[in-house]
């Protein structure tokens, strides 16, 4: 279980400093390290950090409190949220040049939530939620088409590598948001937490959903309504409900050419 | 016996990257000549004027064209298009620059046209709906593209893409509930019969939008520029998505959310799921909600 310390302590060397402030590289190789930690050894790398500069301006007076916000210039932050019992507190987002989002969403009472947005990522509708020490690290030039909704809560984790291509209404949810228990032991039967990782260069087709275990491969293409639960192989289209690779040795382009 | 574990780490073990072998991308596209040039013979008329007999026959023609091969062509001339009008009036002014060409008949409403940002405003493109129907979007693009909309057609939340050379036939009669999108590219068909009914979210698209290849040798693998054939008296339940492929026999259901792709459904048949499969025969349906 990852804990929200690394976050604290890069909202702390950012105290103080002014809106438009570069990245120290204090702060810098702290997000970097933050990130690894988070992503562990599987997995795609972690977005590249650019020129990133402290936002605050803009920004909602409760975020300012106690999180960070990182952006290259230019770059929206529209930090989103709804909260009725505790106000968000020890976040970090940061946003690469180019990276256009529709919003950075927060639970009541979030904390210990990091979003890394790669350059040049494009989701203008839908959003990118953490709760609870999620984490969320979009890879570059990754696109999605209409209603992109991605959740990571409880220590879960969404971490996409470069490239990717998602159509309309393609969901990413670590974790069912509430749990399913053992009558007799009272245990949970369903993901806690939960990790979700899609490799470079994969195509989620028009609703696609990924929950807490899954692990797209490189290359991969996945089906229209697919239900993707588990592992699935690089290279590979695949199908259904839950996904199944139906074919091998594929790849595929952005080209639409015989 | 590997355990799926064992396949796992086989997936994910680390692996030097290598370029795929061969050409990605080969060098030629196919695209099907362009239209006779329909736009020649309405050039002259006014707006309203009604569509001449020649046009109408040059039209008659295209369609017929351009449905042969859909193994519908046998069938009555669909879609049935009467008091076609020819339209300039609130058009954008890269629509008559592009020699395309708009007709539509009394009690019908001027579609959107839009514009997609890759391919520019469409060229010698025609587009013909018959009286009181309804489309609200249109985007066209690249050269010779047809789109024929029956009569009494309503979609009032109906989205279409037709780009170079593809064709898009609604039969008359269709009703959409609302949002309906409907995409054709690469000199792909859509053909639909008359009478059909959509539900919510239905959406039908002849290609994947980008390539699927062999990855040893650079093959594509998924439709370029497919086709899709509706028979008459369709009922497409909400969410129903068709694509490149796919044949859907005369008096048919497709249920709820059910994906049909590269499949026949034969006549009055109810067909679900994801791919759909034939779960009922010898049925057929009707409009009225009666015991």
């Amino acid at each position: 279980m990852i804990g929200g310390e690394d976050l604290a302590a890069l909202v702390a060397l950012a105290d103080g400093e002014p809106d438009g402030t570069p990245c120290s590289e204090r702060l810098r190789a702290a997000l970097q390290e933050a990130m690894q930690r988070r992503c562990g050894a599987n997995g795609p790398p972690p977005p590249k950090l650019g020129d990133l500069r402290i936002r605050r301006e803009g920004l909602p007076e409760w975020w300012t409190l106690d999180n960070l916000a990182l952006a290259a210039p230019g770059v929206a932050t529209p930090i989103n949220c709804d909260f009725s019992e505790r106000r968000p507190s020890g976040n970090v987002a940061a946003l690469g040049a180019g990276a256009e989002v529709a919003a950075l969403s927060y639970t009541s009472r979030a904390s210990g939530g990091l979003i890394v947005v790669g350059e040049r990522v494009r989701m203008q509708t839908g959003y990118l939620g953490v709760a609870m020490n999620g984490t969320v690290l979009i890879g570059e030039d990754c696109a999605a088409g209409t209603w992109a909704r991605l959740d990571a809560r409880n220590g879960g984790s969404i971490r996409v590598g470069v490239d990717g291509l998602w159509g309309t209404d393609v969901n990413l949810i670590t974790d069912d948001m509430h749990a399913i228990r053992d009558v007799e032991s009272g245990r949970r039967t369903n993901v806690f937490g939960g990790r979700i990782i899609v490799e470079r260069h994969v195509w989620l087709c028009d609703e696609v959903q990924l929950t807490g275990g899954a692990h797209v491969g490189a290359d991969s293409v996945i089906g229209m309504g697919a239900l993707v639960r588990g592992p699935l192989p690089p290279g590979s289209v695949c199908v259904g409900s839950p996904a199944r690779p139906t074919r091998r040795g594929v790849t595929w382009t952005h080209d639409d050419l015989p | 016996m590997r355990g799926v574990g064992g396949r796992v780490r086989e997936w994910f073990a680390p692996r030097a990257e290598t370029a795929p072998a061969g050409p990605l991308v080969p060098a030629a596209s196919r695209f099907l000549a362009s239209e006779p040039h329909l736009f020649a013979m309405a050039e002259g008329l006014v707006e309203g004027a009604p569509c001449p007999s020649d046009l109408l026959e040059a039209l008659t023609q295209l369609i017929a064209a351009r449905r042969a091969g859909t193994g519908v062509e046998d069938g009555p001339l669909s879609p049935r298009v009467t008091d076609l009008r020819v339209r300039w009036e609130g058009l954008p002014d890269w629509w008559r620059e592009g020699g395309n060409l708009l007709l539509f008949g009394e009690g019908s409403h001027m579609p959107e046209f839009k514009v997609d940002a890759v391919r520019g405003p469409p060229r010698r493109s025609v587009v013909a709906i018959g009286r009181d129907s309804r489309f609200l979007c249109m985007t066209l693009g690249q050269e010779g593209a047809l789109v024929a909309i029956g009569d009494k057609t309503i979609a009032p939340l109906g989205a279409l893409s037709c780009y170079g050379s593809s064709t898009v036939l609604v039969g008359e009669g269709t009703t959409f509930t609302s949002w309906a999108m409907l995409d054709c590219r690469n000199g792909g068909t859509i053909v639909t019969g008359p009478d059909g009914m959509w539900a919510h979210n239905v959406s039908l698209m002849t290609d994947d939008t980008r390539a699927i290849r062999d990855a040893a040798t650079g093959r594509r693998l998924n439709t370029f520029g497919g086709r899709i054939v509706i028979d008459r008296h369709v009922w497409l339940c909400e969410r129903t998505r068709v694509l490149d492929g796919a044949r859907i026999g005369p008096d048919s259901i497709v249920g709820l959310g059910a994906l049909v792709k590269r499949c026949v459904i034969p006549p009055n048949s109810i067909a679900v799921g994801v791919p759909a499969r034939v779960v009922r025969s010898g049925v057929t349906w009707s409009r009225k909600d009666a015991p």
